[in-house]
């Protein structure tokens, strides 16, 4: 029998089949590409718009799914009913059909990118293509611009466009954040088991649907990277603690000693470091901080031989902002929302409200977390009793909850201390699955219930990230409308829409003012007043303004019941009630009016 | 507690550097001489598409990392490649943003540069 080592090596275990492949792995291989091959054809079959306020998952046949589920039961059987280590290239061929699956389900369904944000993003690199420089004053993008510089180029040397490459972005995204975690969860363990395992429960549990073309996706595999470099070649082996006295203390810290005996190494990695943390720093508002909190919690633990890492990070980000950053800060301070209280209110209370399907998403979103975090708490338990507890996973997935009270983030810090916590969160849980010893007692027993329990976390997960799919996900003719407003704006009208779920943005995003009537309204009591104030906006405009009223605009306003069912309505004939709006365009799912034309 | 420790790793002492003329230096060099000329000439889809992500994911990349790194595993030196070339690409893109004379061609030829200088650096570091 073999066991799992203080040093999470597996030992007894055979060699690995160094290429070749077995009859059970090309049977796990023959269900799992089975499974993927159902999954994509189901997911061809769903039309849009979905109806449905549960998203995706009520459209998507039942054929996807059980697809879904055969790929997971061949996890399940690679990993438990053979007494070899996972053949590697299995392995990775079972997690590539996983991530086409769940990831790239959206993009089965159409043809067009999903989310009002990548439109958005595909629209600010179109304007630095075009205008070949940065204005800091247009929005807080243009102060951290990195991600949409590169994506500018990407474009443009690929040939290929931004809303194309947008639309397969989360399969790309995924994968490379997989790549950069299997580094540090290498430098973690020698367990093979525990490797794929991670690798799996952090597809399992990427409900946040951070994915998408963003500076966010672009900066967390950075910030992985990093963590994977401070966690191997800049780590420090540190003697047992013996006290906080201030003499103790001091002879820790200099009891450290460098994990990597080769100094060159240890600079080549500070390098590098260096590089991806000016990159992060100029891509993303957020991913900086955590970073900084990330690198700054593993030097106080003295795991990290690398202290000036520390310093080097505050100081980039302190040129930043007070530089390229400047104008954005000036007219937002960064700790302006700062407390608990806040942060509560705009990431939990005003978002567990809307349709009881809405509501039953977020619902699920919030218990797959909280489930996912309680595994990791039990897999902290198991290393502890198994002798081969680790601080540093556990200090790395607390560090994202240090800065949760420092900013809400519109809401989404909550989402996104549980994006960057979950490599570790899954590195965790993933030490509650693996077996003490090898091979296990039971393996069809254990293989059943790994295989049942991937299925359901994928079902879960699935059913959150497209959870929004009856706003998020556009028809040809809403799409159609909001590309044929920029051809009807005459020369100085500003361009405004229902709400954010809207296709829009790409293209003469600094040229054209774009408003919606659910930010111009907060005021409004009632539809009159609400028409009557886009009205006197759209006057102050040399053309005017172009309003467009869309499906997704009214499914999300109804469905996180900032409206109720039938208010949209109201809303529209307030509008056409206005003197000289005329509706001058029309088709299924979308209408436009010209209001206060000169 | 203690620590994971990984199994050490062994590396070649100072004297037993990587070969002088190791053919994958020389065709990281040649292919950042040749890709962005290409790229910047124009080739028909998706040769045009493939060729940019291999200059813009992986050669600057692979050529820096090798430089600093000499004895890299394959999955580090494939993750950070990776790494490396975007934030290359990103970090020049904004750089020439900023000054006002954003060219993607001139992006292109500065990474075929980078890549280079990077692979007749590491032939320079070796034979010394």
């Amino acid at each position: 029998m073999a066991e799992i080592t203080k040093a999470g090596e597996v030992v007894g275990l055979p060699p690995p089949p160094a290429g070749r492949w077995s009859v059970h792995d090309v049977l796990c291989a023959a269900l799992a590409l089975l499974g993927a091959v159902v999954s994509c054809l189901a997911a061809t079959t769903v039309t849009l718009p979905v109806e449905s306020d549960l998203g995706l998952v009520a459209s998507l046949p039942a054929a996807y799914w059980a697809g879904l589920a055969a790929i997971n039961g061949a996890l399940a059987m690679a990993l438990f009913t053979t007494r070899s280590r996972p053949n590697t290239w299995l392995m990775a061929l079972l997690l590539g059909t996983l991530v086409l699956v769940m990831f790239g389900a959206a993009a089965m369904v159409t043809d067009d990118p999903r989310g009002e944000v990548s439109w958005r993003h595909v629209g600010i690199a179109d304007t630095l293509q075009r205008t070949g420089e940065i204005n800091p004053e247009v929005d807080a993008y243009f102060n951290w611009p990195g991600f949409f510089a590169l994506l500018a180029l990407v474009s443009k040397t690929t040939g290929v466009g931004a809303l194309e490459i947008a639309l397969w972005a989360p399969v790309v995204t995924v994968a490379l954040w997989l790549l950069a975690l299997a580094m540090i969860v290498r430098t973690l363990t020698d367990d093979p088991r525990r490797l794929w395992l991670t690798l799996w429960v952090f597809c399992l549990g990427n409900w946040q649907d951070q994915d998408y073309l963003s500076p966010q996706a672009f900066g967390f595999f950075l910030h992985l990277c990093v963590l994977a470099l401070l966690l191997g070649s800049l780590r420090a082996n540190t003697p047992r603690f013996q006290g906080l006295a201030p003499a103790k203390l001091l002879r820790w810290w200099r009891g450290r000693t460098p994990a990597e005996p080769d100094p060159r190494r240890r600079v080549a990695t500070l390098v590098v470091c260096a590089l991806l943390i000016v990159v992060v720093t100029g891509s993303h508002q957020l991913t900086p901080f955590m970073l900084l909190v990330a690198i700054g919690i593993l030097t106080v633990a003295g795991r990290s031989w690398a202290p000036g890492l520390l310093l080097l990070a505050l100081v980039v980000i302190g040129i930043w902002l007070a530089f390229p950053a400047s104008s954005y800060l000036e007219g937002h301070p960064p700790l302006a929302d700062v407390g608990l209280d806040t942060t509560t209110t705009a990431n939990v209370s005003e978002r567990v409200a809307g349709s009881p399907g809405h509501l039953l998403i977020v619902q699920l979103r919030m218990a797959l977390a909280a489930g996912l975090w309680l595994v990791a708490a039990v897999g902290v338990l198991v290393d502890r009793r198994r002798g081969r507890f680790d601080l540093r996973p556990v200090l790395l997935m607390a560090a994202p909850f240090i800065v949760l009270p420092a900013q809400s983030y519109g809401g989404e810090m909550l989402i996104r201390v549980s994006l960057f916590s979950l490599p570790f969160t899954a590195y965790l849980a993933a030490g509650a699955l693996v077996p003490r010893r090898w091979p296990p007692r039971s393996r069809v027993v254990r293989a059943v219930g790994l295989g049942l329990l991937c299925t359901a976390l994928a079902a879960v997960t699935v059913i959150g990230r497209y959870g929004n799919a009856r706003f998020d996900m556009f028809t040809h003719a809403e799409i159609f409308a909001a590309q044929k407003m920029y051809e009807l704006a005459p020369d100085g009208a500003t361009v405004i829409a229902a709400a954010h779920p809207t296709p829009w943005s790409n293209r003469e995003y600094v040229e054209r003012n774009h408003r919606t009537i659910k930010d111009l309204c907060r005021t409004a009591t009632d539809p009159h007043a609400c028409a009557v104030l886009i009205y006197g906006y759209a006057q102050h405009h040399r053309g005017g303004a172009l309003v467009l009223m869309n499906r997704a605009s009214q499914a999300s306003l109804v469905m996180t019941g900032v409206l109720a069912p039938g208010s949209f309505e109201q809303y529209e004939r307030g509008l056409r009630e206005m003197p000289g709006t005329r509706l001058i365009y029309e088709n299924r799912d979308a209408r436009i009016y010209q209001m206060g034309a000169p | 507690m203690t620590p994971t420790q990984p199994v050490p790793r062994q590396y070649p002492p100072r004297h037993e550097s990587p070969r002088q003329h190791d053919p994958v230096t020389l065709i990281l060099a040649t292919a950042g001489a040749a890709v962005p000329a290409v790229v910047v000439v124009g080739v028909p889809q998706p040769l045009q598409a493939l060729l940019a992500a291999a200059l813009l994911l992986a050669l600057p990349g692979a050529a820096v990392v090798r430089l600093l790194d000499p004895t890299v595993s394959a999955l580090p030196l494939v993750v950070l490649a990776m790494a490396v070339s975007l934030s290359l690409a990103g970090a020049i893109s904004t750089a020439l943003l900023y000054a006002g004379f954003w060219s993607w061609q001139v992006c292109c030829l500065l990474l075929g540069v980078i890549t280079i200088a990077a692979c007749a650096l590491r032939g320079r570091v070796v034979r010394t």
